[in-house]
């Protein structure tokens, strides 16, 4: 009986032990999530993408950690003006969602950011890049839509690539509307799987919805 | 009782060791670089822990920690090798220090640019791309006269190809995926220009070497043109082209893996020369048909097959005018080009890289009462390995085969015997090449490339040496050195197995500066040509008027300018080359000027992007010297000098959307200023009555080129801003 107890007792405590753990790593990305929306200067940036970093390098099998190191190196490239270190960091960027892919391989939200990421190259140098990653990234943000049609990201992402694109191209604020509309419908709508999952990007998709009108 | 006794106390060890566990430890210390300065943004923290910091401004970090014991502290960051340290918690010494070293990266590091001009699409530094080769004025389209607006090429119009330094067009090879292409140019006749066989689409990258390349090249004295073909399309699509010369259409149809394209494309120049006027008399304006194939795979493990294929039937018939009357002239060309290329990491450090290439061409000329058919066979094969044997050296090596077979059946109606004159030619060179980064800012590339051909009967060794050193962020020197060998032309080996290789040396220094889209080059070289062939013109079917005797020299200074920031939407380039060239090879009686070069050469080539419009507005203008010719009612040799060559050319491209496909609607004009063109000028083989030869001037055959079309493209939802 003794021995019972103490075997209950334990188990308990490793239970709540490892509870303890999941709940210090959801507080610990919830918290640099917090950072990461005050960051202004490229040394907070750097210090928020350190601790993703660091927390998906200890780990290994969750995805999150990875697609907020990519996210923070996106926003880092946009900030850069020097192409060479917008590549580096872009790079760094792709190294990160590659290892997300890994995990989860069928994530609608890793397509969004692989999209993004191609967006992103594009500024380095128009010319020469445009007609490449404008093509690869709408081939991602389609596949985003496809894997999950009720990710708002994907709209987003896909009615801000068509506001950008030149009216004869097909594009411009009147072909944007409806992917943005949808957008904020599915933005409303969306339950984010935790307090940590996804879910940025909804003041921004409303803000381009409003100057289509 | 006692249980529960028990368990409460057990529960309170517990809690208490976790009480234990959670005592924070401070970790602190400072990462510095290489020299001892500090490095901020650095990410420092336990292994397998969320507990760490960043580095401030001053390279120092600390952190507070709840693990003890033995523990793996790592400090990493962007552009530095990752380390670590291991320590014990609590820590003895009060603070660590990291001193990381910069990861190598050929991004920032020093690149070799003596002689090479690199273009590709994607490295946001290259000098030209694909795109500008496309849309560049005057060129129509075709890779060789937008080369010619680089420095170091020069103008020779009724040749059409490429001349390099002083150099005679056969002395600068074409390259695609690192195979060497027979015949980069569609057939032509003396005086009538010559078009490049590929488009400028097929390729995402360019490098024209103007001197001083790698050991991997061979067999071209003066250049390299390096062409590599695109890897996997994007997406499925058809274009369409319907041009003022010709119809084009092409399928890409792409899978996971691996893609399809077919292409099929017909030119007539009929309508084209009945409506400009011609300075020629076409009996059967220039007609061809041609297909491709392209195949690319990616396999499972990285690697990438590429296979490509071209088929074209090409002919032209005329009434040439010469300085004794006329000649009837006809041509017909087949060409047959195919290769394939397979490339793959191995392992981290070794990359393979082989291919394949087989050519068939087949001329036939009828000039007056002339029969000739020149057939021209030849298969190579590449094998190449990359390694990297230490971080900052790279070594390269690699061995090529090839054979060739070419035959010309000569004969002169009516009724005469066929005359036969041909040569088969084993060729095989080794070569490696070592690059080594010294330090970002010094890399040395030392090679050297041994061949041997079988109908010479001789060996060559020729050493490449390179180096380059980074002034500053922006600027570096570069220099080059190395030997050059060559077989000698077709139309000598067909007669003669008693030649040698003919050689060039080449010392170039470069000085290159390129920051926020501006680009500036100077490079300064020697070229020093030896064992060139020489024959006697009384007795050429002779083998023993053949020899190695010739020899002679270039030099000069090139200069480059790119500026594609001063104006908004606009971009534009200067070239100017200053040469001094003699030689004294072929049938010349003395060292001379050779008729292919001019000793100033500038081209300005601006482009204009206006978005309101959608529209790409192109200009070029190109100067050249006067070239020598040969005048026999005078005294000496290549004594009389040609006028100079002016011209300016203009194109203007509208992209647009037809029924929702992405289209292209283009012109393009050449010589805008009506300048008399005249490249050279014929003498009578006879003197007249008086003992004067007549002459004839060498012009374009017509005045203006023009050119317009359409391209469209159904691709689907593609988007380009």
């Amino acid at each position: 009986m003794k021995k019972q107890i103490l075997l209950i007792v334990t188990a308990i405590l490793l239970a709540l032990n490892t509870f303890a753990q999941k709940g210090n790593y959801e507080a610990a990305i919830g918290q640099n999530l917090e950072s990461m929306r005050n960051a202004k200067t490229v040394q907070e940036y750097q210090q928020v993408v350190n601790k993703f970093e660091r927390i998906a390098a200890a780990e290994p099998n969750e995805w999150l950690p990875a697609y907020y190191a990519t996210l923070t190196y996106i926003n880092m490239s946009d900030d850069e003006t020097d192409g060479d270190k917008k590549d580096q960091l872009l790079d760094k960027a792709q190294q990160h969602l590659d290892n997300a892919f890994k995990l989860v391989p069928k994530e609608s939200e890793l397509y969004v950011l692989q999209g993004y990421v191609h967006l992103m190259r594009i500024s380095v140098s128009p010319m020469l890049r445009g007609m490449k990653y404008s093509g690869l990234a709408i081939e991602n943000f389609e596949k985003a839509k496809a894997l999950n049609p009720d990710n708002p990201r994907a709209y987003f992402m896909l009615g801000s690539t068509k506001f950008n694109t030149p009216a004869m191209f097909g594009g411009g604020p009147e072909a944007a509307k409806p992917y943005l509309t949808t957008a904020k419908a599915k933005y409303s709508q969306a339950k984010p799987a935790s307090a940590i999952a996804p879910h940025w990007g909804q003041k921004a998709a409303e803000s381009l919805l409003a100057k289509c009108n | 009782m006692k249980k529960l006794y028990t368990c409460f106390l057990i529960l309170i060890c517990l809690t208490s060791w976790q009480a234990l566990a959670q005592q924070q430890h401070t970790i602190s210390g400072n990462v510095l670089d290489a020299k001892g300065e500090p490095i901020a943004g650095v990410n420092v923290y336990i292994k397998n822990s969320y507990d760490g910091a960043s580095t401030g401004a001053d390279g120092r970090f600390s952190f507070k920690t709840t693990a003890t014991g033995t523990q793996t502290i790592v400090a990493s960051f962007l552009g530095y090798e990752t380390q670590e340290q291991t320590i014990t918690i609590p820590a003895a010494a009060p603070t660590i220090t990291f001193k990381l070293k910069e990861k190598f990266n050929q991004l920032n590091a020093v690149t070799i640019t003596a002689g090479a001009f690199e273009a590709g699409d994607e490295k946001r530094s290259t000098i030209l791309s694909s795109l500008d080769i496309a849309t560049t004025a005057g060129a129509t389209a075709d890779i060789y006269p937008a080369i010619n607006t680089l420095p170091g090429a020069q103008r020779v119009g009724e040749d059409g190809k490429l001349f390099v330094r002083g150099g005679d067009s056969h002395e600068t090879q074409t390259f695609i995926d690192g195979l060497k292409v027979q015949k980069p140019y569609n057939s032509s006749v003396p005086d009538l220009p010559a078009r490049g066989r590929f488009s400028p689409f097929m390729f995402s990258g360019t490098t024209f070497s103007s001197g001083g390349y790698s050991a991997e090249y061979g067999q071209a004295l003066s250049s390299a043109l390096l062409l590599k073909t695109n890897g996997l399309p994007e997406k499925t699509e058809t274009g369409i082209s319907i041009m003022s010369v010709g119809l084009g259409a092409s399928h890409t149809k792409r899978w996971e893996n691996t893609s399809l394209a077919l292409t099929a494309d017909y030119t007539n120049l009929a309508p084209y020369t009945s409506l400009i006027k011609q300075n020629i008399d076409w009996l059967h304006a220039p007609e061809s048909k041609g297909g491709s194939a392209i195949l690319r795979h990616q396999t499972r493990n990285g690697g990438m097959l590429k296979a490509y294929s071209s088929y074209s039937a090409s002919g032209f018939e005329l009434n040439q005018r010469t300085p004794d009357g006329s000649s009837h002239i006809r041509l017909n060309n087949r060409n047959f080009y195919s290769n394939a290329t397979y490339q793959n990491a191995l392992t981290e450090k070794w990359t393979l890289y082989t291919g394949l290439s087989y050519s068939a061409n087949t001329d036939v000329i009828v000039a007056d009462s002339q029969n000739i058919k020149d057939t021209d066979q030849a298969t190579q094969g590449k094998l190449m390995l990359e390694h990297q044997l230490a971080d900052p050296l790279w070594l390269k090596v690699g061995t090529e085969l090839s054979a060739r077979n070419y035959s010309q059946h000569y004969s002169e109606s009516p009724a005469h015997e066929t005359i036969l004159a041909d040569f088969t030619n084993y060729f095989s060179a080794v070569f490696t090449e070592a690059d080594w980064y010294i330090s970002k800012k010094l890399v040395a590339r030392v090679g050297v490339r041994a061949e041997n051909a079988s109908a010479l009967e001789s060996i060559n060794a020729a050493p490449r040496i390179s180096l380059a050193y980074k002034t500053d962020a922006h600027g570096q020197i570069s220099a080059a050195y190395g030997k050059f060998y060559q077989l000698p032309e077709a139309q000598f080996l067909k007669i003669t197995d008693k030649l040698r290789s003919e050689s060039a040396t080449h010392y170039i220094l470069n000085y290159q500066r390129q920051k926020d889209n501006r680009t500036f080059r100077v490079e300064g070289y020697y070229k020093k040509y030896d064992n060139l062939v020489k024959y006697n013109p009384e007795q050429p079917y002779l083998p023993g008027s053949y020899n190695n005797s010739g020899s002679g020299y270039a030099q000069g200074i090139d200069v480059f300018w790119r500026d594609r920031k001063t104006f908004k939407y606009a971009d534009y380039w200067i070239s100017y080359s200053l040469l001094d060239t003699r030689r004294n090879y072929k049938d010349y009686p003395q060292q001379a000027v050779p008729t292919f070069a001019s000793k100033h050469n500038l081209s300005i080539v601006y482009k204009h992007f206006i978005p309101k419009l959608q529209t790409q507005v192109g200009a070029t203008y190109s100067f050249a010297s006067g070239r020598p010719y040969h005048n026999p009612n005078h005294e000496g040799f290549n004594q009389n000098r040609t006028p100079t060559y002016n011209d300016l050319s203009l194109n203007i491209s509208y992209l647009t959307s037809l029924r929702g496909n992405f289209t292209i609607i283009y012109v393009s004009a050449t010589n805008l200023l009506g300048n008399n063109h005249v490249y050279s000028y014929r003498y009578a083989a006879t003197p007249d009555e008086a003992g004067n030869y007549s002459s004839l001037a060498v012009e374009p055959p017509s005045r203006h080129f023009l050119f317009a079309g359409v391209f469209i493209n159904f691709g689907g939802n593609g988007i380009h801003h």
